[in-house]
């Protein structure tokens, strides 16, 4: 470490958590929990410190996990621990992190190891990774590691790399690039694999393998306003469990539910065409057989080691979230496109999502029109959506349910005298299925730039509910600060992508993040 | 570092190229193998108490493992003036014919075993012991359960097969109905003037519930493989059979190599 880099160390962080009291309300589901019958209360929290040089960069992030219901909302989890710690060297040439880290190999169909950790993901892999920056504009990654969750590592071995090569024809960028990702189970994955293959039919047999690979191919083209993005990936010798086939039982009967190691694929595409007076986007999609999990026994989105996102789009804090159509990484082929139409301070914008199982059973389509009116002081939104979901495939549910709701939603956005600004919105959700029609009203109110104010309710007719929420929230310096009460409706959290369901929540919340 | 890297791929590729963990299935428990001894008789065969005296005897020694069906045929089987019951019937003759007429008695086909360079099944009792041993001495290659459900004098037999080996032939499901305790005359060697007028005749076959040859239930099954079938009869349909709570029903399934596997249930459970 030479003298100019010891002076030019700096220390930065975040400190951002969540307290949450319950208050307990059997009749919207709130209650009959860890967390509203015997404790009260939970909270999480996490400390990201950075301390970095010009080429040197270390990071940490200490978790604080008491009762809290972020992991698992039917339960509360306690655990204190470091988290993250990743220690990174730099040159202009390559760059080695060793420790916890996180990577991405293409589009993420074979590997991606990242953080949400409003969902407590946190999926990165302890070990080693390097960068090589070659000459021409290619790169070569390649780690090794052990995939993690919850302070501990997988009994997985997971290795791999990628070579990425960023390269012209005329105006035409191009970049292209292979990867490939190796997984090594350990002899205990194996042996409790084992301990459940051997009690399979002999018609069920699966051929058990100690290493599974996934391998990928991705180009991207930009051509000016054009822009076209694909990858396709194979897997293969790697067990999953697919809950959708049968097994045989020496009884003669099946039952659903069996570990495979039969190979997958999965193919992503993305194609858009900017112009001036149009923006044209259509994204396609085709899986088959691609978990890619660190634990094959886990049905925990969190051992993930990929990432396909929903074909639709994912609204988090509109009504159009409440079906989400999550990956369906046994088997889906969908086709995802937008049509964007600016007209002066307007905006069109169309939407259209289109999800079928590979035997061509459809299993969600939405089609939203938006419209957006953007002024100097004011913006208008409204739009309305109209969606199939099917329950079933999505969330289990049995027989063939199919939910079809119709989601209108105006927004009303004005800023006055330079720090003051007020948002109402209004949602409703029609459909005759599952719950009934919710209708959603909220209002949020800012000023001297440093306090919010919201309120807001949402009503569900069939069972005369209301959910209502309030809260104020502080912002001063790097620091953000918020108190609020909650009834939040059972659903669905998204997050970049990912949604997980969320039993009713009744309580306050205080929350806070501080940079450092 | 290149080249290293190029090392590197080439031993993963090397390690991957025979990486199978090889396990093997649980195999069910297969039952206790079962012989099935089919004891040709007549209550004029002299002998023939003697052999019935040696299945009883190598029942006990072989765990009770012998299912015995006695049926009355040839020679020896024209009922005494002084009989009640006429053992023999068409179906018993039949059976004898494809069995194969024994030169003398005691004699019966164990497991339809056939006796190498013979035409026929029929065993006589000095090689009784020899071949039953044989018989117990291999793991069964099905499972055969039997459960009779009798409700007034209709009776419900059913009958599970779960298959432990694959097989690449014929498999038949015969059934017999057979009747204990039946108290008759019965010529006998041990007896003071070789005639016992109060004999009790066991395990006598008093129908075959199934054709002569078997019920054909498939041309090869596959290890693991689970067939399921069953058969209603009434009594009412033999009135030759004295009293049903004293019968039993036997089922077995076989192949031209000889039988699989046999059971035996009440027919009469209440």
């Amino acid at each position: 470490m030479t003298q100019e880099e010891k002076s030019n160390w700096r220390l930065d962080g975040l400190w951002t958590g969540e307290l949450n009291a319950a208050i307990k309300d059997e009749r919207i589901g709130a209650a009959r929990t860890p967390f509203y019958e015997n404790h009260k209360w939970g909270a999480h929290s996490w400390l990201n410190l950075n301390l970095y040089s010009n080429r040197w960069r270390f990071e940490a992030r200490v978790e604080g996990y008491q009762n809290s219901i972020l992991r698992n909302p039917e339960d509360v989890y306690t655990r204190y621990g470091l988290g993250y710690f990743n220690a990174s060297y730099s040159t202009p040439k390559w760059t080695i992190e060793a420790g916890h880290f996180y990577e991405q190999i293409g589009q993420g169909l074979i590997m991606r190891s990242y953080r949400d950790l409003n969902l407590q993901i946190d999926n990165s892999i302890f070990g080693a990774k390097l960068k090589w920056h070659l000459p021409a504009n290619q790169h070569i990654m390649v780690y090794g590691g052990w995939p993690t969750e919850d302070f501990s590592l997988h009994d997985m071995f997971n290795a791999g790399g990628e070579y990425r090569n960023t390269w012209k024809i005329s105006d035409v960028v191009l970049n292209s690039g292979a990867g490939v990702s190796w997984k090594r189970y350990h002899s205990a994955l194996t042996d409790a694999l084992i301990d459940e293959l051997r009690y399979y039919h002999p018609r069920d047999r699966v051929d058990l393998h100690r290493n599974g690979w996934l391998g990928t191919l991705f180009q991207e083209v930009y051509a000016g306003p054009f822009t076209w993005v694909s990858e396709f990936a194979v897997k293969f010798h790697d067990p999953y469990y697919n809950a959708q086939a049968s097994r045989h039982l020496v009884t003669g009967e099946e039952i659903p539910g069996r570990f495979e190691t039969k190979p997958g694929q999965a193919f992503y595409t993305q194609m858009s065409l900017d112009l001036e007076g149009i923006s044209l986007g259509v994204e396609g999609k085709y899986i088959r057989r691609f978990i890619n999990k660190s634990d094959p026994f886990s049905f925990d989105y969190r051992n993930e080691l990929n990432f396909i996102p929903p074909s639709a789009d994912v609204r988090t804090y509109r009504l159009q979230a409440r079906y989400i159509p999550a990956t369906q990484f046994l088997g889906e082929k969908s086709v995802n496109s937008f049509i964007f139409i600016p007209l002066g301070d307007h905006l069109l914008e169309w939407k259209n999502a289109l999800i079928f199982g590979l035997d061509g059973e459809k299993f969600y389509d939405d089609f939203d029109l938006q419209w957006t009116w953007q002024r100097e002081n004011d913006r208008w939104v409204a739009g309305a959506m109209y969606q199939t979901y099917n329950q079933s495939v999505y969330e289990g549910k049995s027989g063939n349910r199919i939910i079809r709701s119709t989601i209108p939603y105006v927004e009303y956005y004005l800023t006055w005298a330079e720090d003051k600004s007020l948002k109402t919105e209004g949602q409703a959700l029609f459909t005759k299925q599952d719950k009934g029609s919710l209708y959603f009203l909220s209002m949020e109110y800012a000023w001297g730039g440093s306090w919010t104010v919201f309120g807001s309710g949402m009503y569900q007719p069939r069972s005369e509910l209301w959910y209502p929420s309030t809260g104020l929230f502080f912002t001063k310096g790097s620091g953000r600060y918020g108190l609020s009460f909650v009834k939040q409706l059972d659903g669905y959290v998204c997050s970049g992508g990912i949604c997980r369901y969320e039993p009713a929540y009744s309580g306050f919340k205080f929350e806070f993040q501080q940079r450092l | 570092m290149i080249r290293l890297i190029w090392i590197l791929i080439l031993w993963l590729v090397w390690i991957s190229c025979d990486d199978e963990i090889p396990y093997e299935l649980v195999q069910p428990q297969a039952g206790q193998q079962k012989v099935l001894v089919e004891e040709i008789s007549g209550v004029r065969c002299p002998n023939c108490p003697d052999g019935s005296r040696l299945l009883e005897a190598l029942n006990a020694d072989f765990d009770s493992s012998l299912i015995v069906v006695t049926y009355h045929a040839g020679s020896f089987s024209i009922p005494y003036p002084e009989s009640k019951y006429d053992f023999k019937t068409d179906q018993s003759v039949a059976l004898m014919e494809m069995l194969g007429r024994p030169l003398g008695y005691p004699a019966a086909a164990i497991q339809r075993k056939p006796v190498p360079g013979e035409n026929t099944f029929q065993r006589y009792s000095n090689t009784w012991t020899k071949v039953i041993s044989e018989v117990l001495s291999s793991d069964p290659k099905v499972d055969l359960e039997l459960e009779v459900v009798t409700a007034e004098n209709e009776v419900v037999v059913r009958v599970s097969a779960l298959f432990l080996e694959s097989l690449t032939q014929p498999v038949f499901l015969t059934m017999y109905l057979t009747e204990n305790g039946l108290i008759d005359p019965q010529a006998d060697t041990r007896a003071g003037d070789e005639f016992v007028p109060d004999f009790v005749h066991n395990h006598v076959l008093r129908a075959i519930l199934t054709p002569l040859t078997g019920q054909l239930w498939g041309n090869g099954f596959e290890a693991l493989d689970l067939k399921r079938d069953s058969l209603l009869f009434s009594f009412d349909n033999f009135p030759g059979v004295a009293d049903p709570s004293k019968s039993d029903v036997v089922a077995f399934l076989h192949t031209k190599e000889g039988v699989l596997q046999v059971e035996k249930a009440k027919a009469f459970p209440r």
